[in-house]
């Protein structure tokens, strides 16, 4: 992360339990970011505001206030990457705040390799936006965006229209998990968003052309009740 | 009581009802009398009916009878000529007779007739009064008890003569009261069994945040440690690395409990989706990869299996549990079968492994014992079984029968 960067990126970390907070610094820390903590949403809040920090890392389960209403303030005026960190098993927690304009989430328990992988997915997004490639491979597939071409080892494989817009949005948003509700309105529009068998028919078949396992994949993931998330 | 006094007591009452009229009849020739002479012979006929209609209104229909023929009779006897005879010299009087009996008559039916309408109407309106009067004690009764008892006065209230429809009425009226009172037995019942549930899975979930994250510290803090400043020594990383899995082994157990006590309050509501069973399975296996890295593992999901309509998380879950059970259950190098196969009607799917297979019978439970209730408790609140055997191949076999249904319209195969 550091060689990217004139200065280190700057991490505020939102959670009431101190040991969390603790662990996630020193974790960002010995990857070279900087770390603020809080630890109630009203900390948040004046922390957020003379900082502004690179990323947020918040948790849901606040003891002064709901981390979505944090989150909805945040939203209000900037666009910084939010990782929402969630306790709670519910994956409408997650959707919600995935919706509300969360980038990404990690579930407790979560180890530092998971947690700093995520983070620098986020990082990586918004301190290089611009940053437009037109072939995009992983694994042994290769797309051309520009093309419009899809091949593996060289050998071209044919994909509907619908499933190369899915794929596109997926590479769009590359290491950051999207949900069913914004992948329906990205590629089918918004009157379709309830339709969410059409989005897992249309995954199984592009897994089926990408993934040399689709009972395994390695790239296109399953985030099980929330959506799903392409890794390169 | 008093509805039920004896009839024979009316009898006596009828006869002095016909002596009354005779009276009155008697009393109008009385003042009649002296006038005669004095007003003509018809206007003082015109009296007679007066008799008549009194009689009707206080007597009834018989004695207003006998008060019209005995009017006839007076009026020939006393004053038309030849007095004190009931002969008739002139016969125009007959014509005068006739008229009289008829407007008597006349008058006797219509006053009798006007009275028992009257007498009707009170009576339906005292019905009235008494069916609003039960039907506000009803209202007011909250118990089976207390309707019962109200219930049992008020028939018994009721006279030997009251009429059918009323009595159908008053058994309507405490049928409807009664499973009035039932529905508002159950609705407390279910608001206190709901109450009871919210406060039941309001308490699972408090435990499992509470549990959660300070085993997430724990966990972290634990795998922190080495990065926290010079590199450790290896017996101080591996130390902390036990420490680690230790946290993460307690946070699964107090997750699996926690769940399986949900599971199996019925606090748990599917979230159900039409999905392919293929994207469950590839969840599954990469949430457990790091547990099964050193398994052989072969698929077997035929592109053609229907989609399923299933909680995908929970789905999910009890393909973990499976793999997670398979892979402690097999050497490292083993190998580990997941295969799908669908009839008419059921969606089968089994893990199997080629490790030792099932545990003799009667050995002591081992700790995959939770897992596989929590793949019981999924699996039967989708309405499947979940059978467990050791195929003649060996190792042991979890096979999944869940019911299939018609899935929505597929999109358009190519959009």
């Amino acid at each position: 992360m550091k060689d990217a960067l004139t200065h280190p990126p700057a991490v505020v970390i939102v959670d009431d339990e101190p040991g969390i907070r603790r662990f996630v610094r020193t974790a960002l820390e010995s990857a070279g970011c900087g770390v603020n903590e809080a630890g109630s949403a009203a900390r948040a809040r004046i922390e957020l505001s003379t900082r502004k920090p690179d990323l947020l890392i918040l948790d849901l389960g606040l003891p002064d206030e709901d981390g979505l209403a944090v989150l909805a303030s945040v939203r209000a005026w900037s666009g910084m990457p939010v990782l929402v960190l969630s306790a709670r098993s519910d994956e409408h927690d997650k959707v919600a705040a995935l919706d509300a304009g969360a980038d990404d989430y990690l579930t407790k328990p979560f180890g530092i390799a998971e947690l700093l992988a995520r983070v620098r997915a986020l990082l990586r997004r918004s301190l290089r936006p611009s940053e437009g490639q037109s072939i995009v491979s992983f694994g042994e597939i290769e797309v051309d965006l520009a093309q419009r071409s899809v091949t593996r080892n060289g050998e071209p494989i044919r994909l509907t229209p619908i499933e190369f817009k899915l794929l596109g949005h997926l590479i769009a948003h590359a290491g950051r998990v999207l949900t069913h509700r914004q992948l329906l309105a990205a590629v089918w529009g918004p009157n379709h968003v309830e339709h969410n068998h059409y989005l897992r028919v249309y995954m199984g078949g592009l897994r089926r052309k990408l993934e040399p396992t689709p009972g395994f994949p390695a790239h296109i993931l399953t985030e099980s009740g929330v959506g799903y998330r392409l890794v390169l | 009581m008093d509805e039920s006094r004896p009839p024979p007591l009316r009898a006596p009452l009828q006869w002095l009802n016909y002596l009354y009229a005779i009276a009155a009849v008697g009393a109008v020739a009385g003042i009649g009398a002296p006038l005669l002479g004095a007003f003509d012979l018809a206007n003082i006929a015109m009296l007679f009916p007066l008799a008549v209609m009194f009689s009707a209104v206080r007597f009834g229909r018989g004695p207003a009878v006998l008060a019209a023929f005995l009017s006839v009779a007076l009026f020939d006897f006393f004053f038309v000529h030849p007095h004190f005879t009931l002969a008739v010299s002139d016969f125009q009087y007959l014509l005068t007779f006739a008229v009289l009996l008829a407007v008597a008559l006349t008058t006797a039916a219509l006053t009798t007739r006007l009275g028992s309408e009257r007498d009707d109407a009170e009576a339906r309106e005292r019905e009235s009064r008494q069916l609003y009067e039960i039907a506000q004690a009803l209202s007011a009764a909250v118990s089976a008890e207390e309707i019962g008892a109200l219930r049992a006065h008020s028939m018994a209230a009721l006279g030997p003569d009251t009429p059918a429809s009323l009595r159908e009425t008053y058994a309507t009226l405490f049928s409807t009261a009664i499973e009035r009172e039932h529905y508002l037995v159950e609705a407390e019942r279910n608001r206190i069994e709901i109450e009871a549930e919210r406060m039941r899975s309001a308490l699972l979930a408090t435990l499992s945040h509470d549990l959660r994250t300070p085993l997430t510290a724990l966990a972290g803090l634990a795998e922190s440690l080495p990065l926290a400043g010079p590199p450790l020594p290896p017996a101080q990383a591996e130390l902390a690395e036990a420490i680690r899995a230790e946290a993460l082994r307690t946070h699964a157990l107090a997750r699996d409990l926690l769940d399986l006590a949900r599971l199996q309050s019925g606090a748990v509501t599917l979230r159900r989706e039409w999905l392919p069973l293929e994207e469950v399975v590839g969840a599954a296996m990469q949430a457990r990869s790091s547990l099964l890295n050193t398994h052989r593992i072969g698929f077997d999901l035929p592109d053609t299996l229907p989609l399923i309509d299933v909680d995908p998380v929970l789905m999910e879950r009890v393909l973990c549990n499976l793999l997670e059970n398979a892979a402690h259950h097999t050497p490292p190098a083993g190998r580990i079968d997941i295969s799908a196969s669908a009839d008419a009607d059921t969606l089968s799917v089994s893990v199997s492994d080629d490790g030792p297979g099932l545990p003799a019978a009667g050995s002591p439970p081992s700790g995959t014992g939770l897992g596989l209730a929590i793949v019981r408790a999924i699996i039967g609140a989708h309405g499947g079984k979940v059978e467990i055997d050791s195929p003649s191949t060996g190792g042991a076999r979890v096979t999944m029968r869940l019911p299939l249904s018609t899935p929505p319209q597929p999109p358009d195969s190519e959009a």
